[in-house]
C-alpha cells in the first residue's frame, strides 16, 4: 500500500515539474493583472532618474459598503526602471480609526511564474509621522525581495469605512511611484453605485470638475509635482488634481447637507453629561459676572485643557462627550469646541460650531462640498455688543457672533484666532448650514511688537531692557521649553542663550513673563533686562559702529541673520507634467506682522550718524518695511495673508534677504570730543 | 539567537544589572544626567552612555575567547575580565543570575578631561590576554608579514643608494622627507591595490596599499639607520576601543610610521596615505589610541595614546577681493582658497578617489558623463558650493573648480571662485560704512550656554588666514582705520586683526582697503577652558562685525 501512494507521489510530481514551467509567467498571479506583465518597461519624460519603479498599470476602484461608508481597491503593477535588480517597497495609506486595510497582498516573481509573498514576515504597520498632528492615519509598508528588471511586482489592497460618516473618499492622481496608465472607476456594490468627481485646479475661473470614470497617463512621482518645501504654495487641494468619490445617492448634496451630518455627529455626542456640564459652569462663574465675562472665563477655562492634537478628519470625526472631557481635562479640538459650547448654553449664551480649515499652505477655497476641506473646529458665540469685537464675523450665516478658538491655549473672547483670516469655513446647523469665508472685523495676523532701550555707557558696554509682546519665536520656544516654571532660572538662561548668536557675549539680568490676563485687553509679555558688553567697535577716531541693538531685534521677530536660501526646489527642471497643476507659489498661509522700537540712550554729547536702512526698495507688494532713524530707530513689517500678485518666488527671496540684511547694519555713534578710550574708561568704571 | 550586552563607551555611573545565561538583563540606571548636546563636543558614540549589544552569533561562529577558559561573555557589562569581575565561572554558569552593581572605574573604556581613551589599565593584568587574543593574533601576524615583506629585498636600496638619497650629512628631519619624497615618487599610493607579498613585487608593480608602503618606507628608514616602526592608529571620532568587537574598520585604522630620532620628539608618517604629505598628521588622530609594533616581534604589540600635542602643519587662506561697489548694489566677490597639508589633505579625502569624468563612455562620437559620474560631479559641485557659502555666505557664479585632486599632492591646493556679494555698503553723508570681512557663520560664537559638562573638540583644527580686499576707486580714501587686535586664549587658540590701506596713485589709480585676520584653532581644550574659549569666541564675532569708513572724497592723509 505505501508502495502505491509512493508512486502516486512520484507521479503527480513528474506531472507537476512538466507542467509548471510550460505554464505561462502568469502562473499564480491574479487576473486584472495578467495583460500588463508582458508589457515593456515604460519610459518617457515623467520618470526621473531617481524613480526606481514606475507603475505600468495603475488602479483605484470605488465602491460603497451596505452601511452607507466607501471602500477603495489599489491596484498596481509595477516595474523597475534600472538595469539592476531592485527591491520594492510600498506603503499602504490608511486610517485605523475608521477604515480597515483588507486583503494586501502582493505578488513578486518565483521559480514558476508570480507568487504571492508572506506579509507576516515582510511587512510593517506604521504611524503616519508626516503631519504635526497626531492622526490615526497608518502605513503598511512592505518589501519585496530584488526583483529583475524584465520581471514586474503586482500590488493590491483595499481600504474600507467603517463608518457611514463622511460617505466620501479622497484620492490623489500621483502617487510614490510614476504610473504610465492610471484609471479610477466607481463599480456598484451594497449601497448602490458611486459617483466620482475629478478636480483640476483652475486658473481664474476657478477649478475644473468632470465627473465619472478617469483615465489618465504618464504621471510623475508626486514628490515632483508637489514640493512640500516650497513655503509658498497653495494648498495641495488647490494645486494638483484629486478625486472626490460619494455614494450616488449623494452625488448633489449641498454644503448645507454636509453640514447636517456634521452637527448630527455633534448633537448625538453632546447628549452626554448635561448635569456635569452645567455644575462646572455654575462653579466657574458667579451671579455678578456679566455676559461677556461669563463667557471669557468659560473660554480660558476651555483654553486651558491639556491638548490634545487629533486635527478634524482622519479618525476624527466624533468628539469626545463633554462629560468625558471633564473627567480626562484633555481635549482636542471637536472635544474643546463641543465643550465650550455646551458650557455656554448652560449659560444661557448662545454658540455655534464652525467647521474650518488652518494649514501651512494656504486653501482659498474647496470647490465642492465635502468635509475634507477642512481639519479644524471652532466656535462663533453670540453676545451682546459682540458685534463691536475685532473677532466678529463679518461674514457668513454668524454674521455679527465672535469667533473663538479654544483650541490656542492663550485664546482671549474677544480676540481674533490666529490663522483664519480668509479660510474657508462651515457654519455647522441642522438644515441651514452654509460655506463661506472667515473674515472678522479686524482681521488676525501674527503680530509681535518689541520696544528695546539701550543704554550706551562710556567704556563701550551698554545696558539693555526689553519689552517683547505677541507670537514672537522666542515666546512659543520658551513656551516648548517649559522655561516659565523658571525651575533653576531657565527662563533668563534661556532668553539669553537665545540672544547671544546676536549679540555676543550678551548677558540677561533679569526675565519675567506676564501672560495674557483672563479679562483681555493685552498679549502675554516678556521682559528682560541686561548687558551688552563692548556693544561698540571702532571704525578710527571717535566713530564707532553698534550691532548688537539691532541684531537682537531681528533675531526677536525672527529674521534670518544671514539671509534666507530657497529650499523649495524649483531651481531645477522637473519630470513632465501631463495634467494640469497651479504650482506657482503665490500664497503667504499666514499673516505677520512684526514692529520694533529701539530707542539709545547715550553720554553726553555723543550722537547717531546713521541708522540701519534699507538701500534699495522692496520689489514686490507682498511685504511692506518701513523704517524711520534719529535717536530712535523703528522698524514696521508686514506680511498680508493671501493670494499676492505680481511677485514671483525669487523676488520673494530677495526682499527677504533685503529686509535680513537690514538687520546685519550697525548703528553709526559719533563720540563727544573730549571722551576718553573705552578701555581707559572701563577701567575708570570698574574704579567708580 | 542572544544578544551579548555591553557597555559601547565607559559604563555610566550608579548602574545595576541584573543578568541570566541567555543574557535576560535587567538594567537600572539612576539619575542619568540630560543629554547636553554641547557645541563641538566628541561624538555621543563614545562619551554618551551607549549600550550595545552583540549577536552570539559572531562569537559561536568563531569561537569568541570568551566562551573559553573560565572567562564569560557576562563580565562585559560589569567590568573588564581580569578586574574580579562577578561572573561565574564554568559549571556555575548554566544555574546563575549575576547582579551587581556596575563599576565605572572598572569599565572597559576610560575617557580623560579631554574625552580621549586613555590605554585601559586591564590591559595589564593577565585576564586582558583572553579578550586581547584575537587582537594579539591578528598584530602576531602583522610581524609575521614583516619578515616575509622584506625576505626578498633585491631590488630595493641598498646603503649606497640611501646614502644618495638622503645624505647622512643633512639634519634628520630633512633625511626624513627626502626618504618620504622618494617612496611616494617609486610607489603610487593606490587604496584599492592588492597586498604584495614582498618587497620586490611591490616594487615591480609601482603602486601599493597603505600598508605596503608604510612597510617600504619603514624599510628605507631603518637601512638609513633612522630608527622606525608601525603604529597603528584608531580615529579618536571612531567608537572607542572595545576588544569585543573584534575588528579594526569600526576604529578607522591608520597605518603610520613612529621615526624615532634619537634623543628627539618622534615624526609621525602616513606614507601610504595618497592625499597625505611630509607634513600631514590629520587631528583625528591626535591623542589616539594605538598599536605600536614591538621592538621584540614575539611579544605583543602594546597599546599606547599617541601624543595630543602633536604640531599640526596646514593653513586654510581665503583671500577675498571686491571692487567697492555703490550704496545697496552687488559687486562680484572673487574667493580665492590656498590650503597646505592638512588643511588640504582634508579638502582631497573631502572631493574624495572619484573623478567627476571617470565613469563617461563614448556615445555617438561624445563623451557622456553616466548617472555615476554625474553624481560624483554632483557632489564635487556640492562640496565647492558649500565652501563658498562657509565662507562668505554667496553662491558661485560661472564654471566650478574641476582641479584633480590627485595631482601635485605635496603642493599647496589652490581653486578661486567668485560670486555675486551684496556687502550692504550704506552712506552715511560723504561717508561710506563697508564691511571689514565678508558675512560668514563661521565667525558666529557657537558657544552659548553659560556652563559646560564636556571637552571642546574643534572641528578642522589648525590655522586661518581670511583677508578682504577692497579696491577703493579715486577719488574715495579712508582717513581712519579701525584698531588692530591681538587676542590669545587657552590651549594656543589666537587671533590678529590687522586692517590697512594702500591709496592710490596719483594717476586715478585704486586704492587697497584691506583686513587680515589670522586665527589658530587648537584641536582639543578641556571643560575647564569652557569660559575663556568662550570669551575668544564672543571677541572673535565682535571682531567679525568691524566697518570701514571710506570717504567720498580724497581725504589728504592716509591712516
Amino acid at each position: 500500500m505505501t508502495g502505491w501512494i509512493r508512486r502516486l507521489c512520484f507521479a503527480a510530481g513528474a506531472a507537476a515539474m512538466v507542467l509548471i514551467p510550460a505554464a505561462s509567467t502568469a502562473a499564480f498571479s491574479p487576473e486584472w493583472a495578467r495583460p500588463y506583465l508582458k508589457r515593456p518597461t515604460p519610459s518617457g519624460a515623467y520618470i526621473t532618474k531617481k524613480d526606481h519603479w514606475v507603475a505600468v498599470y495603475k488602479s483605484i476602484i470605488f465602491s460603497t459598503t451596505p452601511h452607507g461608508g466607501m471602500a477603495a481597491t489599489y491596484r498596481m503593477v509595477l516595474a523597475p526602471t534600472g538595469r539592476e535588480p531592485r527591491r520594492l517597497l510600498i506603503a499602504m495609506d490608511y486610517d485605523s480609526e475608521t477604515q480597515t486595510l483588507e486583503n494586501p497582498q502582493v505578488w513578486e516573481p518565483g521559480v514558476f511564474g508570480y507568487k504571492r509573498i508572506n506579509l507576516a514576515k515582510t511587512s510593517l504597520d506604521f504611524p503616519d509621522l508626516s503631519s504635526d498632528a497626531l492622526t490615526s492615519g497608518r502605513f503598511r509598508f512592505i518589501s519585496t525581495k530584488a526583483i529583475a528588471p524584465d520581471k514586474r511586482a503586482i500590488v493590491t489592497w483595499k481600504v474600507t469605512d467603517r463608518f457611514a460618516f463622511p460617505g466620501e473618499m479622497l484620492a490623489w492622481p500621483f502617487g510614490m511611484y510614476p504610473a504610465e496608465k492610471l484609471v479610477i472607476r466607481g463599480v456598484a456594490a451594497g449601497g448602490g453605485a458611486v459617483h466620482i468627481t475629478y478636480v483640476t485646479p483652475g486658473g481664474k475661473g476657478g477649478a475644473a470638475m468632470k465627473t465619472g470614470p478617469v483615465h489618465l497617463e504618464n504621471l510623475p512621482a508626486l514628490r515632483y509635482v508637489y514640493k512640500w518645501g516650497n513655503p509658498w504654495l497653495p494648498s495641495r487641494f488647490q494645486a494638483i488634481p484629486f478625486i472626490l468619490a460619494v455614494p450616488e445617492k449623494a452625488a448633489g448634496r449641498t454644503w448645507a447637507d454636509v453640514s447636517s451630518a456634521v452637527d448630527r455627529i455633534f448633537v448625538e455626542a453632546g447628549k452626554d453629561g448635561a448635569a456635569s456640564v452645567k455644575r462646572k459652569a455654575d462653579s466657574l462663574i458667579s451671579a455678578d459676572m456679566g455676559e461677556k465675562a461669563r463667557i471669557d472665563v468659560l473660554v480660558r477655562f476651555v483654553a486651558g485643557l491639556a491638548y490634545r492634537n487629533v486635527q478634524w478628519g482622519r479618525g476624527a470625526y466624533t468628539p469626545a462627550s463633554p462629560s468625558e472631557t471633564l473627567r480626562s481635562m484633555t481635549a482636542d479640538c471637536k472635544a474643546k469646541a463641543l465643550l465650550l459650547m455646551k458650557l455656554l448654553e448652560a449659560v444661557g449664551v448662545h454658540s455655534n460650531l464652525v467647521l474650518c480649515r488652518v494649514d501651512d499652505h494656504y486653501l482659498a477655497d474647496f470647490p465642492l462640498p465635502a468635509s475634507a476641506a477642512f481639519n479644524h473646529v471652532v466656535l462663533a458665540v453670540k453676545c451682546k455688543g459682540g458685534e463691536t469685537l475685532p473677532a466678529s464675523l463679518t461674514t457668513g450665516p454668524g454674521k455679527g457672533w465672535v469667533l473663538v478658538d479654544p483650541t490656542d491655549p492663550q485664546a482671549v473672547f474677544g480676540r481674533q484666532p490666529m490663522g483664519l483670516e480668509g479660510a474657508c469655513a462651515l457654519w455647522v446647523a441642522p438644515s441651514d448650514g452654509a460655506y463661506f469665508h472667515v473674515h472678522t472685523r479686524q482681521p488676525a495676523l501674527m503680530s509681535m511688537d518689541i520696544r528695546e532701550t539701550v543704554t550706551v555707557r562710556e567704556s563701550g558696554d551698554a545696558g539693555f531692557s526689553l519689552r517683547l509682546h505677541g507670537s514672537a519665536d522666542l515666546l512659543e520656544q520658551l513656551v516648548s521649553s517649559k522655561a516659565f516654571n523658571n525651575k533653576d532660572n531657565a527662563l533668563r538662561r534661556d532668553c539669553e542663550e537665545y540672544l547671544q548668536s546676536a549679540a555676543p557675549g550678551l548677558r540677561v539680568e533679569r526675565a519675567a513673563y506676564r501672560a495674557a490676563p483672563l479679562s483681555g485687553g493685552r498679549p502675554s509679555e516678556l521682559t528682560l533686562v541686561g548687558e551688552i558688553p563692548q556693544a561698540m567697535q571702532g571704525v578710527g577716531g571717535q566713530l564707532y559702529t553698534m550691532l548688537a541693538p539691532v541684531a537682537i531685534l531681528g533675531r526677536i521677530l525672527g529674521i534670518a541673520r544671514l539671509g534666507y536660501e530657497w529650499r523649495g526646489g524649483a531651481d531645477k527642471p522637473g519630470p513632465a507634467v501631463t495634467v494640469p497643476c497651479v504650482l506657482k507659489p503665490d500664497y503667504q498661509a499666514i499673516g505677520v506682522e512684526r514692529s520694533a522700537l529701539l530707542t539709545l540712550v547715550f553720554p553726553k554729547g555723543w550722537s547717531v550718524k546713521g541708522t540701519p536702512s534699507l538701500n534699495a526698495g522692496l520689489s514686490s507688494p507682498w511685504l511692506t518695511v518701513k523704517v524711520s532713524g534719529g535717536g530712535s530707530w523703528s522698524v514696521k513689517i508686514s506680511e498680508p495673508r493671501g493670494a499676492f500678485h505680481g511677485g514671483s518666488d525669487k523676488k520673494r527671496l530677495e526682499d527677504m534677504n533685503r529686509l535680513a540684511s537690514l538687520f546685519r547694519q550697525p548703528i553709526l555713534v559719533q563720540r563727544a570730543g573730549g571722551s576718553k578710550d573705552p578701555a581707559h574708561a572701563k577701567e575708570r568704571e570698574k574704579r567708580d | 539567537m542572544a544578544w551579548i550586552p555591553f557597555f559601547l563607551g565607559p559604563p555610566p555611573p550608579r548602574a545595576h544589572a541584573s543578568l541570566d545565561q541567555g543574557f535576560d538583563l535587567d538594567l537600572v540606571l539612576s539619575d542619568l544626567p540630560p543629554d547636553r548636546n554641547e557645541a563641538y563636543d566628541p561624538p555621543g558614540i563614545r562619551s554618551g552612555f551607549a549600550l550595545g549589544l552583540m549577536p552570539e552569533l559572531i562569537s559561536t561562529r568563531r569561537r569568541h575567547p570568551y566562551s573559553k577558559g573560565g572567562v564569560t561573555k557576562y563580565g562585559v557589562l560589569f567590568g573588564a575580565p581580569g578586574w574580579n569581575d562577578p561572573a561565574p565561572k564554568g559549571s556555575e554558569i548554566s544555574d546563575k543570575r549575576i547582579e551587581s552593581e556596575i563599576d565605572p572605574s572598572r569599565g572597559m573604556a576610560a575617557l580623560d578631561d579631554l574625552g580621549l581613551q586613555v590605554v585601559p589599565a586591564w590591559v595589564s593584568t593577565p585576564g586582558s590576554q583572553a579578550v586581547m587574543s584575537w587582537w594579539n593574533r591578528v598584530l602576531e601576524n602583522i610581524n609575521k608579514r614583516f619578515d616575509k615583506f622584506f625576505r626578498h629585498t633585491s631590488k630595493a636600496e641598498g646603503a649606497a643608494d640611501l646614502d644618495k638619497i638622503a645624505p647622512v650629512s643633512l639634519p634628520v628631519k630633512e633625511r626624513v622627507a627626502r626618504l618620504f619624497a622618494y617612496v611616494r615618487e617609486k610607489i603610487h599610493p593606490d587604496p584599492e591595490a592588492r597586498t604584495q607579498k614582498n618587497l620586490n613585487r611591490l616594487l615591480r608593480d609601482g603602486n601599493g596599499g597603505e600598508r605596503d608602503i608604510a612597510l617600504y618606507l619603514i624599510y628605507l628608514l631603518r637601512e638609513a639607520h633612522i630608527p622606525a616602526r608601525m603604529v597603528i592608529a584608531l580615529s579618536r571620532y571612531a567608537p572607542t576601543f572595545q576588544p569585543i568587537l573584534e575588528d579594526f574598520r569600526p576604529y578607522s585604522p591608520s597605518y603610520m610610521v613612529q621615526v624615532s630620532p634619537p634623543g628627539k620628539k618622534p615624526i609621525y608618517l602616513m606614507p601610504g596615505d595618497i592625499f597625505a604629505t611630509v607634513q600631514t598628521f590629520p587631528d583625528v588622530y591626535l591623542g589616539a589610541l594605538a598599536f605600536r609594533q614591538p621592538d621584540d616581534p614575539r611579544t605583543p604589540w602594546p597599546m599606547i595614546c599617541l601624543p595630543k600635542n602633536l604640531p599640526l602643519h596646514g593653513t586654510t587662506s581665503i583671500a577675498c577681493s571686491a571692487a567697492l561697489p555703490v550704496e545697496g548694489a552687488k559687486t562680484p566677490l572673487e574667493v580665492k582658497t590656498t590650503l597646505t597639508d592638512n588643511a588640504a589633505y582634508d579638502f582631497r579625502w573631502r572631493l574624495g578617489l572619484t573623478k567627476p569624468t571617470v565613469k563617461g563612455e563614448m556615445v555617438d562620437g561624445k563623451v557622456v558623463v553616466t548617472s555615476r559620474g554625474k553624481k560624483v560631479t554632483d557632489k564635487w559641485d556640492k562640496i565647492y558650493r558649500n565652501w563658498m557659502d562657509i565662507w562668505t555666505n554667496i553662491k558661485p557664479d560661472g564654471d566650478l573648480p574641476r582641479l584633480d585632486n590627485r595631482k601635485d599632492v605635496e603642493k599647496p591646493l589652490t581653486f578661486a571662485m567668485k560670486g555675486a556679494w551684496n556687502p550692504g555698503v550704506r552712506s552715511i553723508g560723504p561717508r561710506l560704512l563697508v564691511p571689514a570681512f565678508p558675512s560668514s557663520d563661521i565667525f558666529t560664537n557657537p558657544f552659548q550656554t553659560d556652563r559646560r559638562f564636556g571637552p571642546i573638540w574643534w572641528p578642522n583644527a589648525g590655522d586661518y588666514e581670511i583677508s578682504l580686499s577692497w579696491s577703493i576707486p579715486a577719488p574715495y580714501g579712508v582717513r581712519q582705520l579701525p584698531k588692530n587686535e591681538s587676542v590669545k586664549g587657552p590651549g594656543g587658540l589666537f587671533y590678529t586683526a590687522a586692517y590697512s590701506y594702500t591709496p592710490g596713485g596719483k594717476k586715478g589709480t585704486a586704492g587697497t582697503l584691506k583686513a587680515d585676520l589670522k586665527l589658530h584653532l587648537p584641536p582639543m581644550l578641556p571643560a575647564s577652558d569652557y569660559e575663556a574659549a568662550r570669551m575668544f569666541c564672543e571677541r572673535l564675532q565682535r571682531v567679525s562685525e568691524t566697518r570701514f569708513l571710506v570717504d567720498t572724497t580724497q581725504p589728504e592723509t592716509a591712516p
